[in-house]
């Protein structure tokens, strides 16, 4: 039969991109794009310890050179998601309202950590690298933006919260180092 | 509690596939938009349609590849293509109601079905810089399939179709293969993740992620080549095709 279809030579043409031996082909160690910064990872424990470990917070980070702060959610995510989910909600709308809680501890965040904090929206990652050369703590929402495409949970809560987020980015990224904060006593949230 | 409610009962779902269909130009792509519109117009059928990307992706994803990039730019890479591929369907279905749709604009969806539109997006799931990866692969796991059959999850259809250029599922590549290969055309998800293939039609997210959907319970894959195929199956044919089951 004529293949009709037009295709683009690569090493990929004309695959289903579904056989192991065409996947493990692409497999491999990942260059790291930024191995010589931090990422700090701030958990939602602490804006929900109150002000004193937001601060405490700010502080060590504000020691750094330079490091990109992604921050997560905390209580006010519990809450959304249980009005959400007690209405009948899609998994995704939950996703979608929890991450909007984050936007408030960026929001937040930008503003203890100015003048060198600012939010950095995810269409602008690519200004993450310029604003860390200049000495500035770019800031971004932790939690993945799966938002409406999390992946299902027979009706559940959404599976992929901000560890998960921040430690996608480090990757995507290449960062050096990751670090997390969470309040005094949270015991890992 | 319940189960989740459903947000747009009514609305069928559609991928269009890329490398299998829109990488073959107007033959292939007009008369499958003709039956959608068909359906949208005659049989007042409400359909969301999704977008493949295919070998433009390919080419890219095998650049970023070699370049040693991480599978969350790959993903970041993969998205553009499907999104172009909508701009070109939606355009030719614009004379009869096909409108793009932005991902974040999933809020006006209730106004483009009630105004007899056809929303068209690019499939991918918006995963971007934070797309899982899995072990042996850069290759982005949660692609146009898993991006459509996640937007029908969210609305809330129970059976999504994905286009492409097969009769569904068999027991070998037919593309591949002088064997004659059997068809399948049932299938629970488990069996096929058991039958362990080294080759399936969807992708295996997909099929990982079936049973623990709320609605979206089935997968139905035709061959759009075949004149007719498309308005049967919008039309609830489930002989046409393969379909996967939860």
């Amino acid at each position: 039969m004529t293949d009709t279809r037009h295709h683009i030579e690569s090493q990929l043409r004309a695959t289903t991109l579904q056989r192991s031996d065409t996947l493990t082909a692409t497999d491999g160690t990942d260059l790291p794009l930024l191995p010589d910064d931090l990422i700090c990872f701030i958990a939602g424990c602490v804006f929900d310890a109150g002000a004193d470990e937001v601060e405490r917070a700010a502080d060590m980070i504000d020691k750094h050179e330079a490091a990109l702060v992604v921050v997560g959610d905390g209580e006010r995510s519990w809450h959304v998601a249980r009005i959400a989910h007690d209405c009948g909600c899609p998994t995704g709308v939950i996703a979608q309202v929890v991450a909007s809680c984050e936007e408030m501890n960026a929001t937040v965040m930008s503003a203890v950590l100015a003048p060198r904090g600012c939010f950095i929206p995810r269409d602008e990652i690519w200004h993450v690298p310029f604003l860390l050369r200049q000495g500035m703590l770019p800031i971004m929402l932790a939690v993945p933006p799966y938002a409406l495409w999390e992946t299902p949970t027979g009706g559940g809560l959404p599976e992929h919260g901000s560890a998960f987020g921040a430690d996608r980015l480090a990757e995507a990224l290449g960062f050096g180092d990751l670090i997390e904060f969470h309040a005094d006593g949270c015991g890992g949230c | 509690m319940g189960r989740p409610f459903q947000v747009l009962p009514g609305v069928t779902v559609v991928k269009i596939g890329g490398q299998s269909v829109i990488d073959r130009g107007v033959n292939a792509l007009a008369p499958i938009l003709d039956e959608i519109a068909l359906a949208v117009e005659q049989q007042e059928i409400k359909v969301l349609i999704c977008t493949g990307g295919g070998t433009r992706a390919r080419s890219i994803y095998s650049l970023a590849s070699d370049l040693q990039l991480p599978t969350g730019i790959l993903s970041a890479l993969g998205a553009r293509v499907p999104v172009q591929n909508a701009r070109i369907v939606q355009t030719m279905l614009a004379s009869r109601g096909g409108i793009f749709l932005d991902p974040d604009m999933f809020g006006l969806l209730p106004h483009y079905f009630r105004s007899g539109c056809i929303p068209v997006m690019g499939g991918m799931a918006p995963y971007g810089y934070w797309e899982m990866r899995d072990e042996g692969s850069r290759i982005p796991p949660n692609r146009t399939d898993a991006g459509t059959f996640l937007t029908a999850e969210y609305v809330g259809c129970e059976r999504a179709i994905f286009i492409k250029d097969e009769d569904g599922l068999f027991t070998a590549d037919p593309k591949l293969t002088d064997v004659a290969s059997l068809h399948i055309p049932r299938i629970t998800a488990a069996e096929l993740t058991a039958r362990d293939m080294a080759d399936v039609v969807v992708e295996r997210a997909v099929i990982d992620y079936l049973p623990n959907a709320v609605w979206c319970r089935e997968l139905q894959i035709i061959n759009g080549l075949r004149p007719g195929e498309t308005l049967k199956a919008l039309l609830g044919d489930d002989t046409r095709g393969s379909i996967i089951t939860a």
